[in-house]
């Protein structure tokens, strides 16, 4: 009898995993619902507008269940892709954009252009081209963009008076709000007593190296793995950029930032360069505090150029419910709910759907989407609280101004490969450890030898655009 | 007799089989599988067998692997030896007959409660080159503003900064097993040694320390392992190895292999490497045990 009841036990403990799968996989014949699993990152401000989106999704689709897997963002691409190598990926799923050219071949997303040409209701002409262009592989569109956003620059009203400073977004909308009006004003933002820094003038990210040199006629790298950083122009771009760290010192050098005793909400900063999605965590940390506002990253010597990039809404391969996934994803990304995300009680971000006035079915409607009025929107509980005056930002133009001149990082399946050494390079330039001269060259070596291509064209037309793209996209 | 025996045996299994169970399928199974793996290039997407490229790449071109693995030696040679010298000087301390002895063990043991996550991110602003409490007081003392330390900013400081923070720990579990070998060597000896007119130093030195070999033995293996294996600290204070890769420790860099450039096969390759290096470390440990470990009993 032992000999038996301990075998048993060990067959029960052996098979216990494979009924606790079966378990979780037959939900949806318990309630007789669809259940899909969707899974993102969390984001404190928006969690109300997601807990919101989720319902309204439920209540419109009332045979479909919505099982939401909130990821910390930090561990979010290591349990991603390991959720797609073994098999059990989500249904739906959010995915920076990083990761799809690596993964695109092992064939874990769902193409996407038949379900679009089934469906009246949905086109894929009602979507900005870049934002396609950005989850497109292969001629295949993998995913619908979402959370889109640019680089933009979120700068203290009340420094910027007490400097004596015009206002920048007044400045970009006379056309003079410049690289040298930019650094100009981080100067005189800037302000040190008895040689400590007691506010600093601007603080920039990585990221921002695309748009400096782009705006000086340079480049880092593109798609072709043609590699630019070396070019006297970039040079250029990386040597304005340089200057304001270590000759003017008008920004936080490593170290000179720590615990954030210069972020942009202690008020001793006058300008921060940062995503759009930034805003509801600002406004939430400023609290009325200080006046502030945004506006686009500066004109270059060469041209205006910002930088933008969303991420992807995924449907996975694996998913036993192809046609309740594209529901949802159509919800995820309708007009509504981008209005929810984009519109003026969180503008997190830019809509992937084309605004425009007097809208058609699919497009968002231009005066609802700048406007300055939190309007009722039943996607966004807080939107109806409607405070008077409406919290920062409120110069919208800039939405709209930023996708005008917007370009996208040049990602390729070699992308991860060459961002921490990127990044290493970097931190060597900041702390003067190298010119820029050996920046440029020594990155450019790197990356070369990396990415195994000679030295590209000469740079004659940085950002050409394409011919079916906005102007000003590169490809 | 032999039935009973039998059964009880079969007994113990079942009782153990959840353990067993779990290594074979959680530690067994993950580990013959990395060790197939490193001979393969997997990006969790394809797995392409490679035969000994990994290996041939780790040893031959791959300069961040002997960054890595020189930081990490450097780190285990300095921060082992002043760690494990600490620790035993505090239980040596705290084995006297001090008053409220048990609150001084109980104030040397607390800080290693704090979590390393938020232990690190004190010692990174305690370190702070401009806001730093260390270089504050610094300043305070007269040292030229302009001259000041960067700490985990400097190339050159960076590992010795990262070996003072890890001093944080002597008060924690090393500390108490060296107290509890200390407790266990019989006072006999110590008299015995006074009568003969041994000072406190020809003590320590004649009757504790060889007393104490087996324990420091056990925490020196288990010290070099640990820091072989530092990953928290390191990738909490820098993520990229920065400045200039002063600070990539091997964990970290098969973290950035693995998860992060999703090289998982050549990930797999230099956790076997680690392994290798380790059992030869251990071994080379074992091997000169035997001239300075006095086991009780040993006859030599």
């Amino acid at each position: 009898v032992a000999r038996f009841i301990g075998i048993f036990t060990l067959i029960l403990l052996a098979i216990a995993p494979f009924v606790a799968y079966n378990v979780i996989h037959t939900a949806d014949a318990r309630d007789g619902k669809v259940h899909l699993t969707y899974m993102a990152w969390g984001n404190p401000e928006q969690q109300d507008t997601d807990d919101a989106v989720l319902k309204a999704f439920e209540e419109s689709h009332p045979n479909i269940k919505i099982d939401f897997i909130v990821a910390p963002s930090s561990d979010y691409p290591q349990k991603i892709q390991i959720m797609m190598a073994s098999g059990v990926a989500p249904d739906v799923f959010k995915l920076d954009l990083f990761y799809l050219p690596k993964y695109f071949p092992a064939g874990y997303f769902m193409p996407l252009e038949d379900f679009a040409k089934k469906d009246s209701t949905f086109s894929f002409d009602d979507f900005y081209p870049m934002t396609k262009e950005e989850l497109t592989y292969n001629g295949k569109i993998l995913g619908l963009n979402t959370l889109f956003g640019g680089r933009i620059v979120y700068y203290n009203k009340k420094l910027f008076k007490e400097a004596g400073l015009p206002d920048p977004y007044e400045q970009f909308q006379r056309g003079e709000w410049t690289y040298d009006a930019f650094a100009n004003a981080a100067r005189k933002l800037t302000i040190y007593e008895n040689g400590m820094a007691k506010q600093f003038g601007v603080k920039f990210d990585f990221y921002d190296m695309w748009w400096v040199v782009w705006g000086y006629g340079g480049d880092i790298t593109d798609k072709n793995h043609h590699v630019y950083i070396d070019d006297p122009a970039s040079i250029a771009g990386m040597k304005w950029y340089a200057d304001l760290l270590h000759k003017d010192h008008v920004m936080p050098r490593p170290g000179e930032d720590a615990a954030g005793i210069f972020s942009f909400e202690s008020g001793r900063l006058g300008m921060l360069v940062d995503w759009q999605g930034a805003s509801p965590r600002l406004r939430r940390k400023i609290n009325n505090m200080f006046d502030w506002d945004i506006v686009p990253v500066p004109r270059g010597p060469a041209g205006h150029y910002s930088l933008m990039k969303g991420n992807g809404l995924i449907m996975s391969s694996k998913t036993r419910h192809p046609a309740e996934s594209w529901e949802f994803l159509k919800f995820l990304n309708s007009p509504e709910t981008e209005m929810a995300y984009c519109g003026p009680a969180l503008r997190r971000a830019i809509p992937t759907r084309i605004v425009e006035d007097n809208p058609k079915p699919g497009r968002i409607d231009k005066t609802k989407y700048l406007s300055d009025k939190w309007t009722k929107n039943p996607l966004n509980p807080k939107s109806s609280e409607s405070p008077n005056p409406p919290p920062p930002p409120r110069n919208t133009g800039t939405f709209l101004a930023i996708h005008d001149t917007a370009h996208r990082l040049p990602v390729t399946e070699l992308w991860q490969d060459w961002q921490p050494d990127y990044r290493n390079w970097f931190g060597r330039l900041n702390r003067n450890e190298i010119t820029t001269e050996q920046f440029c060259r020594g990155l450019a070596k790197y990356l070369r030898d990396l990415l195994g291509k000679p030295k590209g064209d000469p740079l004659v037309t940085p950002g050409k655009p394409a011919s079916n793209a906005p102007a000003g996209v590169r490809q | 007799m032999k039935v009973k025996a039998s059964r009880a045996g079969w007994w113990g299994y079942v009782f153990i089989s959840p353990w067993i169970i779990g290594f074979l399928c959680f530690v067994a199974g993950p580990m013959i599988a990395s060790l197939i793996l490193s001979f393969t290039d997997f990006n969790l997407v394809d797995a392409r067998y490679v035969g000994l490229e990994n290996f041939q790449k780790i040893l031959g071109s791959d300069e961040k692997f002997w960054k890595a693995l020189s930081n990490t030696l450097l780190y285990t040679l300095l921060a082992v030896p002043l760690g494990l010298t600490g620790s035993l000087l505090l239980a040596v301390l705290l084995n006297q007959n001090l008053k409220l002895k048990g609150v001084w063990r109980a104030c040397f043991y607390i800080p290693t409660l704090v979590p390393a996550a938020a232990a690190s991110f004190l010692w990174l602003y305690m370190f702070n080159e401009y806001q730093g409490l260390i270089n504050k007081t610094l300043l305070m003392m007269g040292a030229d503003a302009k001259n000041l330390p960067k700490w985990f900013n400097s190339t050159v400081l960076a590992m010795p900064t990262m070996v003072m923070m890890s001093l944080w720990g002597i008060g924690g579990a090393r500390m108490i097993i060296f107290l509890a070998g200390l407790q266990n060597i019989p006072q006999a000896l110590y008299e015995a040694a006074s009568i003969d007119g041994a000072s406190r130093w020809r003590q320590f030195w004649h009757v504790t320390m060889p007393m104490l070999s087996p324990v420091i033995f056990f925490n020196l293996i288990l010290g070099c392992v640990g820091a072989f294996q530092l990953f928290t600290q390191a990738f909490l204070i820098s993520p990229e190895g920065e400045p200039n890769n002063a600070m990539l420790f091997y964990a970290v860099y098969i973290f950035r292999q693995a998860f992060q450039l999703f090289h998982a096969g050549y990930a797999s390759a230099l956790a076997w490497t680690l392994f290798i290096i380790l059992a030869v470390i251990t071994a080379i440990q074992f091997f000169f045990a035997r001239y300075w470990v006095h086991y009780e009993g040993d006859v030599k």
